[in-house]
């Protein structure tokens, strides 16, 4: 059954009116003479006035056609399925995440969705939004039933976390646009109860009454161990390598044991029984050993339950990186740097690039031989040419490394638009006494290693009278007897920098002849190191930004698992793309274009907050704050939007004002036809 | 006094006749262009001042006595041509709508032609003060403008219009003003036309007929003779298109009466003789009609010099003196 949006647009029928006085009037095609003297042809025959008919009638009803086709078009028909009005409108919210796989509720709900499409009437309307990672529209309303079945089927578990809020939203988005005089918003999902703890605040959106639940859950829990949030870090005593590893164990109800499993390289790390007592549902798993830090660490861990309702979250992954020598451009004049960074103290860590103070222009000239680091004292800072090099580098996501031991008027300059605030102009007295350091940031990655009690005490290390320097952005990680920052940490410009308030000489510090001196600005060069900002441990369908090395030229990243190509995404003019993560939980390699060589191993792990499994058992009290307390404006349908007029009849509008123009061509060619005839 | 009037020497220019605008330019275009033309005038002997004189005898009417040349002269004198040679013209003027043809060869229309011709002698006899007036019909009255003047006046009947006959240089003008604004309509008026001017003309006149003649003659025998019995010289100009005199049409089409409305299938190839035949028969029943009624006819084609018509009329003037 047609119906129509604009049923008032049929006044333009009136222009069927112009065809039919076209063809009805009295245009003669013969020459009449208007003559004087007819009386003296009288035996001449007469000539009656033709009755009104109407003349080529092919071409008349061309041009009828063309002007109903486009009244109708304009009139906006749109279709309705046999049987009269649309009596409801139903959006189904299937919950699709990790939890569901918790016993056979996922099986369930689907099969009933399909036989509620199977057996819904032609006066129904039936849509489909599935919560996952992102809520996305399965069905529609314009879908036809068979349409709905196949993709209902199409649906697969996953792995992923979803937002319930949105998945509500969606649906009601998608009510608004229906044609049903009653809607309503039907959630099959297993109620984890985390689930409907977040977005406590979103302000109200629901009509009153519109969300309902089928069923809630028959258990208020369920069996459940699983492992969560794997961390890993890479720590170097020296020349050994090793890495620091914790997780989270965790249950719900009456597990009593677990057995855990720790693999990495293919070498098994931990293998040992858990036991948790009845007041303990997590645990900390921590451990660390040695690797090779030539070499990717790809690893995992895992435990083993019973029961265990959910084993799909058994097992977490991790990755870290291989350690590669780095590349330091030095400007400084200190010694001990030099020293310190030479090949024969820094060989397998650190090459270095020595700048020389005169050739700056040079360096500038090239940005393709910038090393990955930059370190330079402060006073070169006065030359354009250091300055416009530090924000180069920092532009291009490199590290930079200020040493900071005077101040002047333009190094003044530069400090500010680095955030911070001279305290004052004054040079330090360099015959000061030297202190301890008196505090280090054991968080920072610099100085976590630190932390180690068999690793070198900084506590020993002394530093002279400072300039001092308080900052707007950046961080201070290193502090001095008298709690003025030595050291900070900071980024700008995409680049991150560590900027010292002395100099690494014997006159400022005996830091340089320390034996945490080496290891220390190891640790600090590590970290100023350019990297991926991929974190290395995601969810499934997450979706992360890839940023490629400059002077790569990469086209495509691409992601593969056990060296099977499992998706690839394009890079961007920025050197970015965007990536999304598979669903299935696993180490998943990353490559540039057919290079492949790994450039980053990717863990995904199944979100922590889906192994959670309680559940409500009645509607949840959060529905009370999104619900509206009255009804909201009734939107008259037959001026709203349509999916199902979108979806079913715009096909059917743009025909008509095709058909309707394609007359009208037709027209124009047989009127040009004639004209040349 | 030689009133021979010889062929005018002026070349008859239509493109130039129709490029004048206006009546009175394209009437004195004609007369002027006519008059220039002959190496005599025509007015001598025309004078104006009729001076011609006879003794008074017992019994004269008094009061056709010159009393000024008596004051001058002291001698009672009566004024002959004056009073003998003052005769009214009176343009009688066929407005039905057959007059509206233009043929594919005429410059104008027979109306405008008839217009020109009736605005060029109206000029050439108000020139020589004789007084001139003229009767038109229109189909619809209120059509009729002021313009015409206030001399013009309805009259009962069909939307008669009659400027009576004067010799003021006004009635130029007022001759010109009703000419333009009566437009070639309706049905046959010939006869109403004839029919009114015994009533209208009252003094033994000249009356000078323009119309194609496309009514029949039947319909206008009585009142031509009504009109010659009661002492009126008749002129007849006929004015005709080349297409109506020669039907010289070449292909079927559908021919609608400009009167009438009545429409028929026109095979030239077939018509043409019975036509001709039909419109011979037609002028010749006109020709004897004027023949008998003494009334001097001139068929003019609307391709024709109009010249033409003036030395006609001028000469068949003489005769009236």
């Amino acid at each position: 059954m047609i119906s129509f949006l604009n049923p008032w647009l049929w006044l333009g029928i009136i222009a069927v009116g112009a065809p039919i006085w076209l063809h009805l009037r009295r245009k003669d095609r013969e020459k009449v003479v208007h003559f004087a003297a007819l009386r003296f042809l009288e035996d001449q025959p007469i000539v009656k006035a033709p009755p009104l008919s109407l003349k080529n009638l092919p071409l008349f009803l061309l041009r009828l056609l063309a002007v109903l086709l486009l009244v109708t078009a304009f009139a906006q028909p749109y279709l309705v399925k046999s049987g009269g009005v649309t009596t409801s409108s139903i959006v189904y919210v299937f919950d699709n995440t990790l939890s569901r796989q918790a016993g056979k509720d996922w099986e369930r709900d689907r099969n009933y969705l399909l036989g509620q499409i199977h057996q819904a009437s032609s006066r129904q309307q039936i849509a489909v939004v599935e919560l996952a990672s992102q809520s996305r529209v399965v069905v529609n309303f314009g879908d036809s039933p068979a349409q709905a079945e196949e993709r209902v089927r199409a649906l697969q578990p996953t792995s992923q976390r979803g937002n319930i809020l949105s998945a509500l939203r969606q649906a009601t988005f998608l009510l608004k646009q229906s044609l049903g005089e009653q809607k309503q918003i039907v959630v099959l999902s297993d109620d984890q109860k985390n689930q409907w703890e977040e977005n406590s605040s979103a302000p109200p959106f629901l009509e009153p009454g519109l969300v309902t639940f089928p069923s809630f859950s028959d258990v208020a829990t369920r069996p459940n161990f699983y492992v969560a949030d794997p961390k890993v870090q890479s720590v170097f005593m020296g020349d050994r390598a090793f890495v620091q590893f914790t997780a989270l164990i965790g249950r719900t109800e009456d597990v009593k044991s677990a057995t855990v499993s720790l693999t990495a390289n293919g070498r098994e790390i931990l293998h040992r029984a858990a036991n948790l007592d009845s007041k303990t549902d997590k645990i900390s798993v921590v451990t660390q050993w040695e690797i090779d830090p030539t070499t990717w660490l790809q690893g995992s861990i895992s435990v083993t339950a019973q029961p265990d309702d959910l084993p799909q979250d058994n097992v977490a992954y991790f990755s870290v990186p291989p350690v590669t020598e780095g590349k330091v451009a030095l400007l400084s004049q200190s010694l001990y740097l030099h020293a310190a960074l030479s090949s024969a103290v820094s060989r397998g860590h650190w090459t270095v690039q020595e700048l020389q103070p005169a050739q700056l222009q040079q360096t500038l000239d090239a940005p393709e031989a910038d090393a990955d680091i930059l370190m330079i004292d402060g006073n070169y800072l006065q030359s354009e040419q250091a300055r416009q090099l530090v924000h180069r580098y920092l532009k291009s996501g490199r590290g930079v490394f200020i040493m900071v031991s005077e101040l002047s008027t333009l190094l003044t300059g530069f400090l500010q638009d680095l955030s911070f605030d001279p305290q004052t102009r004054l040079a330090p007295n360099a015959s000061a006494p030297l202190t301890p350091i008196r505090y280090f940031s054991p968080t920072s990655p610099i100085f976590k290693p630190f932390t180690m009690p068999d690793f070198s005490n900084l506590l020993e290390v002394r530093v002279g009278e400072t300039i001092h320097l308080a900052a707007r952005e950046a961080k201070p990680i290193l502090f001095s007897q008298s709690g003025d920052p030595l050291l900070f940490d900071g980024s700008k410009e995409g680049g991150r920098y560590l900027l010292s308030t002395f100099a690494f000489d014997r006159r400022q510090t005996d830091w340089v002849i320390h034996p945490s001196f080496v290891p220390f600005l190891d640790s600090a060069l590590q970290y100023l190191r350019p990297q991926s900002t991929l974190n290395a441990v995601l969810e499934p369908g997450e979706v992360w930004l890839v940023q490629v090395p400059v002077n790569r030229g990469v086209k495509k990243v691409i992601l593969s698992a056990d060296g099977k190509k499992v998706g690839e995404t394009e890079v961007g003019p920025d050197r970015r793309a965007m990536v999304r993560t598979p669903d299935q939980p696993g180490l998943y390699t990353l490559s540039y274009d057919n290079d492949p060589a790994i450039q980053q191993v990717v863990a995904v792990n199944p979100p922590a907050k889906e192994s959670e499994l309680t559940y409500l058992q009645a509607k949840p009290d959060i529905l009370t704050a999104w619900t509206l307390d009255k009804p909201a404006d009734p939107v008259k349908t037959a001026a709203a939007t349509q999916p199902s007029v979108r979806s079913a009849s715009e096909n059917l509008w743009w025909m008509l004002v095709l058909a309707g123009f394609a007359a009208l061509f037709l027209e124009m060619m047989i009127l040009a036809r004639r004209g040349h005839a | 006094m030689s009133t021979t009037v010889t062929s005018p020497r002026y070349r008859f220019d239509p493109e130039t006749l129709k490029a004048l605008a206006g009546l009175q330019f394209r009437a004195r275009y004609i007369v002027e262009g006519f008059l220039s033309g002959m190496h005599e005038s025509p007015f001598h002997g025309y004078s104006v001042e009729f001076n011609e004189y006879r003794n008074y005898q017992p019994g004269d009417d008094l009061r056709h006595l010159d009393w000024r040349y008596y004051a001058r002269a002291d001698k009672l004198c009566i004024k002959r041509f004056e009073q003998e040679t003052n005769l009214q013209f009176h343009v009688i003027f066929d407005t039905s709508k057959s007059m509206a043809y233009q043929g594919s060869k005429a410059w104008c229309s027979k109306f405008d032609y008839a217009k020109v011709l009736a605005a060029s002698i109206s000029w050439l006899l108000l020139k020589q003060k004789d007084a001139t007036g003229l009767l038109t019909q229109e189909a619809d009255g209120e059509s009729a403008k002021a313009k015409a003047g206030e001399a013009s006046r309805a009259v009962r009947g069909p939307q008669l219009r009659f400027l009576k006959p004067s010799q003021k240089p006004s009635q130029f003008g007022q001759i010109l003003g009703q000419l333009e604004n009566v437009p070639p309509a309706g049905g046959p008026c010939l006869a109403t036309l004839l029919d009114n001017a015994p009533r209208l003309i009252r003094r033994r006149s000249v009356i000078l007929l323009l119309s194609d003649l496309l009514d029949p003659a039947g319909e206008v025998q009585e009142q031509l003779k009504q009109l010659h019995y009661l002492g009126h010289e008749i002129l007849v100009f006929q004015v005709l298109d080349r297409d109506e005199l020669e039907f010289p049409f070449d292909q079927s089409n559908i021919f609608e009466d400009l009167e009438s409305g009545v429409r028929r299938r026109i095979h030239p190839d077939q018509a043409r003789k019975g036509y001709l035949a039909r419109f011979e028969a037609f002028q010749e029943q006109y020709r004897s009609l004027l023949r008998t009624l003494e009334i001097q006819h001139l068929v003019l084609p609307t391709d024709a010099d109009p010249g033409r018509a003036l030395a006609f009329f001028l000469a068949q003037r003489k005769m009236f003196i």
